[in-house]
């Protein structure tokens, strides 16, 4: 995988956020890190999970991606070109080719709007299938694929049931064939049964078109199902990633390891003989973000440098990259912390 | 002595239902056949028909099921929450130590309320009044039960939120709700639930607005609460993780109906209801070596207001049969109390063909699977 | 979802979604066909817009029947002036006479053209240039959010009566200068609806998802943004007509809008109040000619209000 030309390379990426401070905004300007220095590849056809708790940034790096907002500093290259320089004709040129999920199936979808018109939406905005019966035939045959009834084209999103309206968001995301979709937890809405059936439309529309997705959501076993690798992200950094079952079985950072510790496992015989790290206390704020290691404030293994020094990420395995000062010389699970 | 309004004469110890015995033969919540319909411009919606459960105390039931599918609205009954009209009690009764909430007047009810039954809510944003001091409502319902003074409820406040593990709790009474983090407020939340000592402790999704690893810490107090107090949980939850972790038993709701009804030992290891398989195989496995593919549950919830005709759930159910169309399957009842509402639940070859592969009823083959943390 | 209305509203959204579902073969329902379903639920809404299509058509067919049956709604004759003057309602009269011998009745139906025409002419007025700020302040934001926000507040800081005064003591009394008097100094808050409609519409997703997909700026406020933000400028444009009718009353009643002999509803307050102990019917019948246009302008945009109404259903 790593021998081929990555379809999307971001490299040291970085977002801020100014917020107001003082009465009179006066004095130093603050800034929200949300994003802060990452950096990562994405190959044709795979699935790379972006996975994080709430205000860990991996919304905003989708969008600063997409050029929705814009990023700060950082280079993020989209097929060969880059992507924070385009203008005009050139980026509408890169939206033809990247494609965005939203999580909320009721937000995303304009109301005065019918599900035809949606779905057509890019194809009008990039002048594809100028020919009306062209396009709403082509506009069918996305419906049926993602497991609509082609009948439904002049009905209204509120019509439509919350599994259903993602359905209508996947449509238009595929309707020009991009290369990538970034999808911003497109599950996390949705109910169980109804979640498990858009994960299967998402692999099997993958298996089809060969588009690749950067696929972000704060639940860990459903970016870990879906996911070809998986990145880790807190307070703004990239902590941890490498393919999901290395992730999964041997992982070596401790904010890792305690969010793998703390995801709820639908059996209650694992759930009660498994060991938990439970981490004291909340994240702190993005506006004044811990120095050093982002972690260590919540780290059961910190040391002294921790606080001191930002860790890098290293490849410590062939594909797998960590950064932590302590995770290789002392992985949590051999420290058996109790807590 | 009330925040709000008319002064409210503190509870003699001795009428407080909490202090009397559960009576002989019953338990300490007893639902019984419970029916809550909405009348509505649409139709009649029936959000719960014929929910029955029992719980005593330092039980813990869970309560899964989709969005709509009842599981809340059974629980805003029982605390006597739910407006009526449009809501009507069609049937069904709601016992706690032996006594009829559904009889009790509205001031019994809020006696109930809060001191003996309390409930805490998904949401820790909103459930917070931003315009009064945290130690002030934790202290409430202190003094509407309890009859405390100010200062008494203060102090209990200030011990309260030391319990659920609030550093620095003398200085944190006197903050606002928007100084405290999510997890934060759901603790408080949890402590103001636990203030007067209830007996039961209804949970409605309490972690699903949480990060996972503070709802970790949620969860792990509320077991940790429930060993000190002695009290019984409902734990309302759409994540079969969280009642794996928490639960003794089971009750898995579909379309306003309880579809199995069992130990969690029982509904995860040997369930016997289409449903509750379709649940299980929908959720994404803790990588094994391979991905398992998801069979997720084709369609879409029906509509409450129009059911359809047999069981709720044939539509979606790929074993479905003309009688499951046409015909409402009567309870399926074990000697354990396990129950499911299922024609084809008893027939131990179709659950041993059929039942996930996690499943011990199910056939030899495909036991047992791995999991490993 | 802490309270219980989420939750049943949760509930409905669940039941309405499949009822669809079930009927597939049901003809879609288009938003505006349902909200004009909604409106047609409200009462009260509905009294509100009869009156007003009652007293246009009224106002508007005056000139065919109104002189022939009640006479001269302006004309003073001279041989009659002493002998019908201040009569009580009468069947030949059904609002009585004015001082000078003039039919009220005739008066009224006239004075309903200039009120409607006024109310009409000078929202549109505000709403062009309400919506064109409002717009500019919310799509750019930054430095034309503040100037134009802030030259609203400074337009709104004025006492508005007496604004309007000033302006057509400058500019001139005349119909057509209450027409342009009342329409400048209404924008504001139409701009102030519009801005806050528009940047809550921006923060949805499917603003962003067309920006995603390359969207031109103008196909993202033609097609996604204005759609959604024009209801409750319809809302507010239907109250602000009534708005507009007091306004006009009040500047004839002080003598600064139409000029007489023109009949006007405030003309005709002013003339009547002289013999409010005497003749109450001349000050007051006129009077409940504006009371009941503006409060059926307010009950109609009320009722619109609730039945467009998109999150009602969609939140």
């Amino acid at each position: 995988m790593e021998n081929r030309e990555p379809l999307l390379h971001v490299e040291h990426l970085c977002k801020r956020f100014p917020v107001e401070s003082g009465v009179f905004g006066r004095g130093a300007k603050r800034y929200v890190h949300a994003v802060d220095d990452i950096s990562f590849d994405i190959y044709p056809g795979e699935t790379f999970g972006l996975v994080g708790e709430s205000g860990c940034g991996k919304s905003t790096t989708g969008r600063c991606i997409m050029r929705l907002i814009e990023p700060t500093s950082g280079t993020v290259i989209f097929d060969g070109q880059d992507v924070s320089q385009l203008k005009g004709k050139d980026l509408k040129k890169m939206r033809h080719d990247m494609q965005y999920i939203f999580q909320d199936p009721y937000a995303s979808l304009n109301p005065r709007m019918t599900i035809g018109e949606i779905v057509s939406e890019p194809l009008v905005i990039h002048g594809e299938m100028t020919d009306k019966a062209e396009r709403m035939d082509h506009v069918r045959h996305l419906l049926d694929i993602v497991g609509l009834n082609p009948e439904h084209i002049n009905r209204y999103p509120h019509e439509f049931s919350g599994g259903q309206r993602q359905r209508v968001g996947i449509a238009r995301a595929f309707a020009l064939r991009p290369k990538l979709i970034i999808c911003d937890e497109p599950v996390s809405a949705l109910d169980v049964s109804i979640q498990a059936q858009v994960l299967n439309l998402l692999k099997d529309l993958q298996a089809e078109f060969g588009t690749a997705y950067l696929f972000i959501a704060h639940d860990l076993s459903v970016v870990q199902h879906i996911s070809d690798r998986v990145a880790v992200m807190y307070l703004g950094n990239l902590m941890e990633y490498s393919d999901w079952k290395t992730l999964y079985d041997e992982p070596h950072h401790p904010y890792t390891q305690s969010l793998l510790s703390a995801v709820p496992v639908p059996d209650p015989d694992v759930q009660h003989s498994r060991k938990r790290i439970i981490l004291p206390g909340d994240p702190p704020s993005p506006i004044d973000p811990p120095s050093g290691c982002r972690f260590h404030t919540r780290c059961p293994i910190a040391q002294k440098q921790c606080s001191e020094t930002k860790p890098e990420l290293r490849e410590v395995c062939p594909g797998h990259f960590c950064a932590c000062h302590c995770a290789a010389v002392n992985p949590i699970k051999e420290t058996s912390i109790e807590l | 002595m009330g925040l709000f309004g008319k002064k409210k004469r503190a509870l003699d110890p001795a009428d407080d239902l909490k202090n009397q015995p559960v009576p002989e033969g019953s338990h300490l919540l007893e639902v019984d056949d419970l029916k809550m319909y909405f009348h509505t411009q649409d139709g009649v919606v029936k959000a719960v028909d014929g929910v029955s459960y029992t719980l005593d105390r330092g039980e813990t039931l869970g309560v899964v099921g989709e969005s709509g599918s009842g599981k809340s609205v059974t629980h805003m009954t029982i605390m006597g929450l739910i407006d009526m009209p449009p809501g009507k009690i069609e049937g069904g009764d709601i016992r706690y130590r032996g006594h009829s909430l559904l009889e009790m007047t509205e001031e019994q009810m809020q006696h109930i309320r809060g001191n003996d039954i309390a409930m805490i809510f998904q949401d820790p944003m909103t459930s917070l009044n931003p315009v009064y001091t945290i130690g002030r409502q934790l202290g409430e319902g202190l003094r509407l039960h309890r009859g405390y003074s100010k200062e008494q409820a203060l102090q209990r406040a200030v011990e309260l939120l030391d319990m659920v593990g609030i550093p620095n709790p003398e200085q944190r009474v006197k903050d606002y709700p928007h100084q405290f983090s999510g997890g934060m407020r759901q603790r408080v939340m949890i402590a103001m639930a636990l203030a007067c000592d209830p007996d039961i402790l209804i949970a409605d999704e309490p972690t699903t607005a949480l990060d996972v690893t503070i709802q970790a810490q949620i969860i792990e107090l509320m077991q940790e609460m429930q060993k000190k107090n002695g009290n019984a949980i409902v734990m309302i939850t759409h994540d079969l993780g969280v009642v794996a972790d928490v639960a003794d038993k089971i009750m898995v709701m579909y379309a306003g109906h309880p579809v199995e009804f069992g130990t969690a030992e029982e509904i995860f290891y040997n369930p016997v209801h289409p449903y509750t398989w379709g649940l299980i195989r929908s959720i994404p496995k803790p990588a094994g070596d391979e991905k398992e593919s998801l069979t997720p549950i084709e369609g879409n919830p029906p509509s409450l207001v129009n059911l359809p005709a047999g069981c709720p759930f044939s539509p979606r159910c790929p074993y479905a049969t003309d009688r499951c169309r046409t015909e409402m399957p009567e309870l399926y009842v074990t000697e354990t109390g396990h129950y499911s509402r299922c024609h084809f639940s008893g027939d131990a070859a179709f659950v041993a063909k059929n039942a996930p592969a996690n499943s011990r009823s199910a056939a030899p083959a495909n036991a047992e699977e791995g999991g490993e943390a | 979802m802490t309270d219980k209305n989420t939750k049943l509203d949760q509930q409905a959204e669940v039941v309405e979604a499949d009822s669809e579902q079930v009927e597939a073969s049901k003809p879609s329902r288009t938003l505006w066909s349902d909200a004009w379903n909604r409106l047609r639920k409200n009462k009260l809404a509905l009294i509100g817009a009869a009156w007003i299509i009652f007293v246009i058509v009224v106002a508007v067919t005056a000139d065919l029947w109104a002189p022939q049956l009640l006479g001269s709604p302006t004309e003073i004759d001279s041989a009659t002036v002493a002998a019908n003057s201040k009569l009580p309602p009468s069947l030949e009269h059904p609002f009585g006479t004015d001082a000078t011998g003039r039919d009220q009745l005739v008066r009224v139906i006239y004075g309903a053209r200039i009120s409607l025409a006024v109310g009409v002419v000078a929202t549109l007025i505000s709403t062009a240039i309400g919506l064109v700020m409002g717009g500019i302040a919310a799509y750019y934001g930054g430095i034309w959010d503040t100037i134009i926000m802030r030259l609203a507040d400074m337009f709104l800081a004025i006492p508005y009566t007496l604004f309007v005064i000033v302006m057509l003591a400058v500019i001139g009394q005349g119909i057509q200068n209450v027409f342009i008097a009342i329409g400048i100094l209404g924008w504001p808050s139409i701009a102030r609806v519009f801005r806050s409609a528009i940047l809550s519409v921006k923060e949805n997703d499917y603003v962003d998802a067309a920006r995603a997909m390359g969207a031109s700026d103008l196909r993202i406020i033609a097609r996604h943004i204005f759609p959604n933000s024009v209801a409750s400028i319809v809302v507010y444009a239907t109250m602000n007509i009534g708005g507009a009718i007091l306004t006009e009353s009040a500047l004839s009643f002080l003598g600064m809008g139409v000029t007489p002999p023109t009949p006007s509803w405030g003309i005709m307050i002013q003339d009547g109040q002289k013999f409010l102990q005497t003749e109450p019917w001349l000050m007051i019948l006129p009077g409940l000619a504006i009371l009941t246009t503006v409060l059926a302008f307010t009950l109609l945009g009320d009722g619109l209000r609730d039945a467009l109404d998109v999150k009602m259903k969609d939140a």
